[in-house]
């Protein structure tokens, strides 16, 4: 403890050397070592506070909860304007921490709600953003509805908005926003349902289909593991192509490829290798399922063979789904394929449910990189 | 900027604009006697935009264009 002082010190005292007046505050603490190092604890503790106060999604949902009996007062209009972000920004944020880690990488990040008073045509048209109108606090759930669902059509499918076809995409946000809104209030689920569901539906009666085949997948975690990675692979890799037009046409397969995963899951010992791999517009995927490891005595040599076997057989990406209370025997095995094998670990995911159905999971996308890619 | 390992994230901005403020939001705009005339048009449907119907304000091929509150357009965003 004391060397560590010693060494802070020296640190922080050649540091100060070279800023001005740095002397002066070198002399000080010298003369002044106790309250020297209760300023500076104090103050990195504020600093602390503050950043978890910008930071954190519960302190904005506790701001809005605070702010409310205030912000229904139309007089005060500072008041209901911070209610309204506070509790959109609470609301959401809180829901995209919980999201991130399931959802594909780079897909969704914390949201802030900026609030514009004025601005010239010029500056609106560079700017190139579109502007939303929220209404007063007695309609929160409406604009928190509303703020969710343009949050989400911003993010999902990065880059690719216009490869997936419309329907797919839109049945994409309004699942993800649904599952969003329902952990905050009946009347919020009301109102997203509402104002933003049932119009779409009844504009795309697919969009309806879509919603509950994605409900289904993401009962053992295909939906936000394989699904959306899947099709944000093959629409990213199949964009500058002619082979975008039949994306329609390729998420519709995956659909029923995963669904039939799904529906056959207690049989999957005896299915054929064909059950496990699905041949898309752009290469072919495969499935590996991580098994209770008494099964394999803790080894991993049977899923680095499993992984070496597709990259034989040439799928360019595999998919390895493990279930939520073996994930450090996950995580083995996951290190052991991008050891082993010479598949590129994308990335590794959390999952909602796993494929059993449990609650929790762990994933990982594993790629193939061809040595011409280098 | 970070702070113990803490990375400050980029946010993603939703940009909004409060029913109290949307009057002089859009005379900034230089729009609102437009809107009030009548003149405006939903970009989506071509109903007439009105400061009670307006849902949202968006840039297109340089122009400023409107979409009214029914949830069918605001989808077509």
């Amino acid at each position: 403890m004391i060397e560590a002082i010693s060494t802070t010190t020296l640190v922080a005292t050649s540091l100060l050397d070279s800023v001005p007046y740095g002397q002066k505050i070198i002399t000080w603490f010298g003369q002044n070592a106790y309250l020297g190092w209760i300023l500076f604890i104090g103050f990195m503790l504020l600093r602390t506070i503050w950043w978890f106060v910008k930071n954190l999604p519960q302190v904005d949902t506790f701001k809005a909860q605070v702010l409310t009996p205030l912000a229904k007062n139309r007089k005060f209009k500072r008041i209901r304007k911070a209610t309204i972000r506070s509790d959109i920004k609470g609301q959401v944020n809180k829901a995209v921490r919980e999201l991130q880690s399931e959802l594909p990488n780079g897909w969704i990040r914390e949201m802030d709600v900026e609030w514009v008073h004025r601005e010239n045509a010029e500056d609106f048209l560079d700017d190139n953003e579109i502007v939303i109108r929220t209404r007063p606090y007695e309609d929160q759930n409406r604009n928190l509805a509303n703020v969710t669902y343009h949050f989400l059509k911003k993010c999902c499918f990065p880059k690719v908005k216009k490869v997936i076809p419309d329907t797919y995409r839109e049945a994409v946000v309004l699942y993800i926003g649904h599952r969003i809104i329902k952990g905050r209030s009946l009347e919020a689920e009301n109102a997203f349902v509402d104002h933003i569901m049932e119009p779409v539906i009844d504009k795309k009666n697919k969009v309806i289909d879509y919603f509950e085949a994605y409900k289904n997948l993401d009962k053992r975690g295909m939906f936000t593991g394989p699904l959306l990675r899947d099709m944000q692979h093959v629409a990213k890799n199949i964009r500058t192509t002619s082979l975008r037009k039949q994306m329609g046409g390729d998420v519709s397969a995956s659909l029923k490829y995963y669904k039939e995963f799904n529906d056959g899951f207690k049989n999957k010992d005896e299915r054929p290798d064909s059950a496990w791999s699905r041949k898309s517009l752009f290469g072919k995927s495969a499935i590996i399922l991580v098994a209770n490891p008494f099964k394999t005595h803790f080894g991993t040599k049977i899923y680095v063979n499993k992984a070496l076997k597709w990259w034989d057989a040439g799928a360019d990406r595999i998919y390895v789904l493990g279930g939520g209370k073996e994930k450090i025997f996950v995580n083995t095995v996951i290190r052991a394929i991008e050891k082993e094998t010479n598949y590129i670990l994308q990335e590794v995911f959390d999952q909602h449910k796993d494929y059993r159905g449990m609650q929790g999971g762990t994933g990982a996308m594993f790629v193939k990189v061809l040595k011409q890619d280098i | 900027m970070s702070m113990f390992g803490f990375k400050k994230r980029k946010r993603l901005q939703i940009k909004t604009v409060a029913n109290s403020d949307l009057e002089e939001y859009l005379k900034s705009l230089d729009v609102l006697t437009s809107i009030k005339s009548g003149e405006r048009k939903c970009e989506m449907c071509g109903r007439s935009i009105t400061l009670a119907n307006l849902e949202a304000i968006v840039p297109k091929n340089e122009k400023i264009l409107f979409v009214c509150s029914n949830i069918k357009c605001v989808e077509q965003i």
